[in-house]
């Protein structure tokens, strides 16, 4: 089943600035909950990891991701990635635009949209949950990435950090991103609680 | 109602006798396939696809093996060692226990863990690693068709698509003529989507293969344990269990609804994994494995045309349906009707053409198309005519039940040969619809209907006047895999005039051990509580194909009646015996013989039984047994009038039922409690698909609603108050009378619901809704029209 999310986000940062921290993989990594780089091939293409918790579901994905597009004049990228679960209970696919534009106040607009594609346990959740659970990650990834760009902004050392290659012989699990308490949240929701 | 020719005290046919089985069920004492527990029982868990269609590149089992209590882990290729990793559907299809390279459907078995506990093999499961390599689901079967679609089953050598069969029934040319020169056509496209029985109790079995003995004895949750038996047979003869050595006992059951029909991969695997490891193997599943895996019903997508008159008369029906069957034809169906008794869809109607054409698809989706609580896709039918009753109605401007009295099949018309081949035994159309419309007040509530739409408010008025056609079924016509569809009853009179009576069809909740006594006790005057039923046990019980399809009463029920009728023969010859006169002098009523004309000199049942075993006359054997095995002369016809009353409100736009009268007409009435409690159930289980219940998959072949949380079976809470009442017509050509009840209410309600319901929103312009109609799907309709925000 597909879901689908869009977000606009306004940042401090220059487009410039967010651009480079976009296409760094292992700056996003960061920003998206639950999720662990293990493998940068090139420029483009990148493995990684990403755990999530729903229920008694844990679904533990390796997947590959790659920049199919990379436009820095307009500030446009589309990230694609895909990943099946390391014990074989299902499949996630994943396509993630952003564009940036200079705001005439400062700092920059990212216009950004994603569509998520799932198979297997966490499908069987059900459209509901699976769609309240993505908003939130969506959030959570967005929060995540704002507040890291403003620590990138003020640490010169981060830029350092940012660029090296993480060790693959020796990667600690990543943290689940807690679904549990958005599922029970999407659940009370039903039942009209507000 | 008919006469009681029993008093109470012997209870038979029309007396509303308690249920002696429910002695043991509201006790909490019934003895259920999960309660069974043997020395050393292994317990089994599965291991299932998250894909719809996958090819298995690798299944890892070492770590599972490696957690302590874990026995084994059974995959594909262990199967296939033994030549078991296929096995034949009831259709004769064939169907994976257990794939070796490609998944077809998700949920689909994959391996099955062998464990101390259940837990364990929980855990087990957990820890089997399977490689997937995903593909592009099939999910469609209007996809499935395109001449571009992937061909799903690779497995049989030389297909080219995913077509599986094509049946059709009538006179096309004629149809097609009638319909070219008719003065009016109309056409609706109806969709019955996939539901699932939702038994309370789901499917499971315990494997207990006897090294020593060489026996295998199967507790398991099935309608049919002797054909079960049979297929056992044939499919793991060549591994050496033969026929005397397979033991399948059916126990207590927690409902069947057709579901617990097919053999499911999962009691095979049990199976084998018992005769490997030479332990007992008990396999339950859960909830979401039943909901998910297990078989499916309806899934026809029916375009329905109808042709008439400008008066009214209908002269002809043409219904084209895509059937989807998902990965395998796994239906239940008798062999030669692969579409089951679907060319019932003329009705209760006296149209004189007809033609009917089917084409079923593979996609990838769990296998199945059993009949859910109706005698072989008659739902399907039933609620295709009902709908188009309503469409021309609408289209003529007429009143739905004035339409229907006049095309009605009259009360003399009977036996009534069908267009497309059936011979109704006996029916009363009209006088069943009037009741209902007497008992509900029709007149008035059109009356009603007018005020509240000049108001603006949303009132609905559906009617269903169906005719079920159940029993399966004559020999000359019904088998499945070949075995012919009759049933048995062996009956033992004890010397103190107590019985026993045995069977070849298995209750699941149907109260056959109350009802099949009642009938003996109305044949031999010997009170059913005196009467000991006993189904579901192969090595003791006579042959039958089991209970589905209402077919208990109309075969075995006959049955008994049958060998009660030997059994008074006999009685006959003793009685003379004892009173030292000829047969031809005595005469039988209730419990005993007496002599003609000097009713003082009698003999009965019991003094009659107990001289069978102590002081029979001479050359005739001793005892007083009989066996008969009915195989019925013809189907009979239950039918029926509903009427449906809805309120939809006009904000929220949630459809209330505030009334439902169903009338229904089973024939002459064994035990009249049982039959109001079976239609109080089906009733409840046709309002569930025409407002809450569909199994959803999206394009990927994922359910979206695998659990009870996310599929809708009503509770108490969204059932309305049932009215009932019945005509009484008996059947021509059965013993009794009988005709069989238990479907006609699943049958009758979803289209009385659905024609209220757009009844309510006719006047609005809306024509058509596919069920279940959901307060989201008014809306859309609504929406659409511009007529809600």
């Amino acid at each position: 089943m597909e879901v689908k999310a869009e977000k606009n986000l306004k940042l401090n940062q220059d487009p410039d600035m967010i651009w480079k921290c976009m296409i760094d993989p292992s700056f996003m990594v960061k920003s998206v909950p639950g999720a662990e780089l293990t493998e940068q091939l090139d420029e483009r293409n990148f493995k990684g990891k990403i755990s999530i918790k729903i229920g008694p579901v844990t679904a533990k994905f390796n997947g590959e991701a790659e920049f199919t597009k990379l436009e820095e004049a307009d500030y446009e990228l589309t990230m694609e990635g895909k990943g099946l679960d390391t014990s074989g209970k299902g499949g996630a696919n994943m396509t993630m635009n952003i564009k940036l534009s200079t705001l005439e106040e400062g700092g920059t607009e990212m216009q950004s949209s994603m569509s998520l594609s799932i198979t297997g346990r966490l499908a069987q959740f059900g459209a509901r949950m699976i769609v309240a659970v993505n908003n939130k990650m969506f959030d959570q990834w967005a929060t995540s990435f704002t507040e890291l760009l403003n620590e990138q902004t003020s640490s010169k050392d981060s830029e350092e950090k940012s660029n090296n290659q993480p060790d693959n012989g020796n990667v600690a699990e990543p943290t689940p991103v807690k679904a549990l308490p958005l599922a029970w949240a999407a659940i009370k929701g039903l039942f009209g609680s507000k | 109602m008919k006469e009681l020719k029993t008093s109470a005290e012997v209870g038979g046919m029309g007396h509303s006798v308690k249920r002696k089985e429910d002695a043991r069920f509201i006790r909490g004492k019934g003895n259920y396939t999960d309660d069974v527990v043997l020395p050393g029982m292994l317990h089994m868990d599965i291991v299932r696809s998250p894909y719809a269609y996958a090819k298995i590149k690798s299944i890892n089992t070492d770590k599972a093996m490696a957690i302590p209590g874990v026995h084994a882990v059974i995959t594909g290729e262990v199967l296939k060692g033994y030549n078991l990793h296929w096995m034949p559907t009831l259709m004769s299809d064939t169907q994976m226990v257990l794939p070796t390279d490609t998944v077809m459907y998700q949920a689909q078995e994959v391996a099955a863990v062998i464990a101390d506990d259940r837990y364990i093999a929980a855990d087990g499961v957990e820890a089997v690693e399977v490689e997937y390599e995903p593909m592009k689901a099939v999910v469609d079967p209007f996809k499935a068709m395109e001449k571009d679609a992937p061909i799903l089953r690779t497995d049989k050598e030389g297909k080219t698509d995913n077509h599986i069969w094509h049946w059709e029934t009538g006179d096309a040319e004629k149809t097609e003529q009638v319909f070219k020169n008719a003065d009016v056509v109309v056409e609706e496209k109806v969709y019955l989507p996939r539901i699932h029985v939702c038994s309370i109790e789901t499917c499971g079995c315990v494997a207990s293969f006897d090294p020593a003995e060489g026996k295998l004895t199967v507790w398991m949750t099935t309608q049919a344990p002797h054909a079960i038996r049979t297929v056992f047979a044939l499919v793991a003869g060549h591994v050496g269990l033969s026929e005397e050595k397979i033991r399948i006992i059916s126990p207590d059951i927690g409902g069947g609804f057709g579901g617990k029909v097919p053999i499911y991969p999962g009691y095979v695997i049990a199976v084998a994994a018992s005769v490997v490891i030479g332990k007992p193997v008990k396999w339950v599943e859960d909830r979401s494995e039943n909901l998910q895996a297990d078989s499916f019903a309806r899934d026809y997508h029916m375009t329905v045309e109808m042709a008439a008159s400008k008066e009214g008369k209908m002269e002809a029906l043409r219904i084209k349906t895509i059937a989807d069957h998902g990965y395998t034809d796994a239906a239940a169906n008798p062999s030669k009707y692969p579409a089951g008794m679907f060319s019932i869809c003329t009705g209760s109607y006296d149209i004189k053409t007809a033609f009917t054409e089917m084409d079923a698809y593979y996609t990838n989706k769990p296998p199945g198309g059993i009949a859910y609580r109706c005698s072989f896709r008659v739902t399907e039918a039933v609620h295709a005519i009902e709908r188009i009753v309503d469409v021309l109605a609408k289209k003529l401007d007429r009143d739905p039940a004035e339409l229907r009295f006049q095309n009605f099949i009259q009360p003399d018309e009977f036996p009534y040969k069908s267009a497309l081949g059936w011979e109704y035994d006996s029916g009363d159309y009209p006088r069943a619809l009037k009741l209902a419309m007497d008992k509900i007040g029709y007149e008035e509530l059109r009356k009603e209907q007018l005020i509240k739409r000049s108001k603006g408010e949303l009132m609905g008025i559906g009617i269903c006047s169906f005719t079920e056609i159940v029993g399966a079924g004559p020999s000359k016509d019904f088998d499945i895999l070949g075995i012919k569809m009759f049933d048995s009853c062996e009956v033992r009179i004890h010397p103190t005039g107590k019985a026993i009576a045995r069977f070849g069809t298995k209750s699941q909740g149907q109260g056959h051990e109350t009802t099949y006594a009642q009938i003996l006790a109305e044949e031999l005057g010997i009170p059913y509580t005196d009467i000991q039923i006993e189904e579901g046990d192969t090595d003791t019980a006579p042959y039958g194909l089991g209970t589905y399809a209402s077919r208990s009463t109309p075969t075995a029920g006959a049955a008994a009646a049958k060998a009660a009728h030997k059994i008074r023969e006999k009685s006959k010859k003793i009685a003379a015996h004892l009173l030292e006169v000829s047969e031809e002098d005595l005469e039988w009523e209730v419990g005993k013989f007496s002599v003609k004309g000097s009713p003082e000199q009698s003999k009965t049942i019991q003094e009659i039984a107990f001289a069978a075993y102590t002081n029979h006359p001479q050359g005739l054997e001793a005892g007083l047994e009989a066996t008969h095995y009915y195989d019925p002369p013809n189907l009979t016809f239950p039918f029926g009038s509903y009427i449906c009353v809805v309120d939809i409100d006009p904000k929220t736009y949630e459809i209330k039922i505030r009334r439902f009268i169903a009338i229904d007409d089973c024939g002459n009435i064994i035990n009249p409690m049982i039959v109001e409690g079976q239609i109080h159930g089906g009733l409840t289980q046709g309002l569930a698909p025409a407002l809450f219940e569909e199994l959803i998959y999206d394009e990927d072949g994922n359910i979206l609603n695998g659990s009870l949380m996310d599929y809708l079976v009503p509770t108490a809470v969204e059932t309305p108050n049932w009215e009932t009442d019945q005509t009484v017509t008996p059947s021509p050509h059965h013993p009794l009378g009988a005709k069989g009840v238990a479907e006609s209410p699943t049958v009758g309600a979803p289209p009385a619901i659905a024609n209220a319901v757009i009844d309510a929103l006719s006047h609005l312009g809306v024509e058509s809704m596919g069920i279940p109609i959901t307060p989201f799907k008014v809306w859309q309709v609504l929406k659409d029209k511009g007529l809600a925000a």
